[in-house]
């Protein structure tokens, strides 16, 4: 085993899962989203040998996905006038359903804004990467990112103003913060 | 890992944890499968494959040093000149050289011009987007199908093509269609619905996306005329952010202020001196250069100078590979304020 195979082991271990879960979060969908992360993993295997540990290699891996996915929304056509619209609740106890609606317009509201925007704000709140490793990610400059997030959170704030305002005891179940990216 | 609220974050935090619960939910539904098996195999096949490009290239590069290839360049006062480009400094599938450049006669005659199915045009200029905060223009020469004359085909190439470079980017879709047209100096772009991809970020890159085709189509068609891009044949908005359908110029600022034109992305050396050369503009005239090899440390460095200020303007210098491996070769025009940031171009290449 070379060290760039044991990296690559080390990195599938510790990112594969987050990762296609980011893919398929920057995608809007999920039946891409392995395959965008594969081709970053077989991507990033010749450059591995560049790196120390495998946590080095994060921040590349992040920026392959990112691009991954920017590739397979350019192949997609506007359809955004045709996109479906969010699902419904779904049956269950109350206080669940609502969430669950709840979220559902989140997640509609953040695939209307810029792509930009979008990308930063999955980057934070999803990856909890900081603004260093977002901006290293997408290209931009960690002002950028800055106002990115400003820019979204206040565009989501005006779409769900009387949402957030009906929710706000829902919404304020916390999700603990994961340990970020590995 | 850092807490992303301290980043002077927006002050709302009822919205961001709703968006961050409603993300961390919706991933969490996602259940990958394994798939160590299939990159195990993907990343074996893609490192014979390099080696396997490797060899085609330089076959194509001995080709290629049997002609010269010369590619059009409209400089900054708007007239065309040719630009001898030496055959080595195309693309790998760079082939021989395209017939020899003159400034088109101004009749009024279209001269796009129907071709047999299945032939290749060369040493096509095609002008990708790439950025940052602030997306440019960067040319390349293509070897590109022909879809009905040099125009059509340049176009066409932002459609569907891949940039040599994987720092370059297009926003046009595969699936849209375009149609090239002159009359006189002038041209007018016909792109369908479909060629408008969903990947654009804001309303920067969607006007360097529209001078890409500016750029792109003025120079296959070897014209300093205007460039009119219609939607379906009428006027529209382009991705809901830039307005066509009337006359367009191309703007000289949407270039990058670095371009390396020598090497191309990818061309295979050998062990010894490598002259590097390309177009700039920057404070002073005043350039960087850094070769860094596949550790990432800096094999050399140097300063040089190209354009100064407002003017582009060539830029040369020479370094020695020697070893065998994979370098990246990067020109930097540093800024000067200390409020902007640096402008960069790069290129790698491989010394066998």
């Amino acid at each position: 085993m070379s060290h760039a195979d044991d990296l690559l082991r080390e990195l599938y271990d510790a990112q594969w899962v987050p990762m296609v879960r980011l893919a398929g979060l920057l995608l809007g969908s999920n039946d891409q989203a392995e395959e965008v992360t594969q081709d970053a993993y077989i991507g990033i295997f010749k450059r591995l040998g560049r790196f120390q540990a495998a946590d080095d290699a994060v921040g590349y891996l992040r920026t392959s996905v990112v691009n991954g996915t920017r590739s397979v929304l350019r192949h997609r056509t506007v359809v955004r006038n045709n996109r479906p619209l969010p699902e419904p609740a779904p049956a269950g106890p109350e206080d669940w359903a609502i969430r669950r609606d709840a979220d559902a317009r989140v997640l509609a509201a953040l695939r209307e804004l810029p792509m930009r925007q979008r990308e930063v704000l999955i980057l934070r709140y999803y990856s909890d990467a900081s603004g260093p490793e977002i901006a290293e990610a997408l290209g931009i400059s960690i002002g950028s990112v800055k106002s990115h997030t400003h820019r979204g959170i206040a565009a989501l704030r005006q779409r769900l103003g009387a949402l957030m305002e009906t929710n706000d005891e829902t919404t304020s179940d916390r999700v603990p913060r994961e340990g970020g990216v590995q | 890992m850092s807490d992303p609220t301290n980043l002077h974050g927006p002050d709302d935090p009822a919205m961001e944890e709703a968006l961050r619960g409603a993300l961390h939910r919706e991933a969490a539904q996602v259940r990958p499968e394994d798939r160590f098996d299939q990159i195990e195999t993907g990343a074996v096949q893609s490192v014979r494959n390099g080696r396997m490009f490797g060899l085609i290239a330089v076959a194509a590069g001995l080709v290629a040093i049997l002609g010269i290839s010369v590619g059009v360049m409209i400089n900054r006062a708007g007239e065309v000149a040719s630009t001898a480009q030496p055959a080595d400094q195309g693309q790998p599938s760079l082939s021989p050289p395209v017939p020899s450049v003159s400034v088109p006669p101004s009749s009024n005659t279209p001269t796009e011009k129907e071709t047999p199915a299945g032939k290749k045009l060369e040493g096509i200029p095609v002008y990708w987007i790439a950025g940052s905060d602030e997306y440019k223009l960067y040319r390349e020469f293509q070897t590109v199908p022909d879809k009905g004359g040099p125009a059509t085909s340049a176009v066409s190439a932002l459609l569907t093509g891949e940039p040599l470079d994987p720092d370059y980017e297009t926003a046009f879709s595969p699936e849209g269609k375009v149609k090239v047209t002159k009359k006189g100096d002038n041209l007018t772009v016909d792109l369908d619905k479909a060629s408008f991809g969903e990947s654009i970020l804001d309303q920067n890159q969607a006007q360097a996306a529209i001078q890409s085709i500016v750029w792109t189509a003025t120079a296959a068609a070897k014209t300093s005329g205007t460039v009119t891009i219609t939607i379906d044949g009428k006027p529209g908005k382009a991705w809901d952010q830039v307005s066509v359908g009337k006359p367009m110029k191309r703007d000289m600022d949407a270039r990058n202020d670095i371009w390396i034109i020598k090497p191309y992305e990818g061309q295979p050396l050998t062990v010894g001196k490598v002259t590097v050369s390309g177009e700039s503009r920057s404070f002073e005239a005043n350039l960087v250069w850094t070769v860094t090899d596949e550790q990432g440390a800096v094999i050399a460095d140097g300063v040089t100078t190209g354009g100064a200020n407002a003017d582009f303007g060539a830029f040369s210098f020479s370094t020695d590979l020697k070893k065998k491996g994979t370098y990246e070769i990067a020109v930097v025009s540093e800024d000067a304020s200390g409020a902007g940031q640096d402008i960069t171009d790069t290129k790698t290449v491989t010394v066998k």
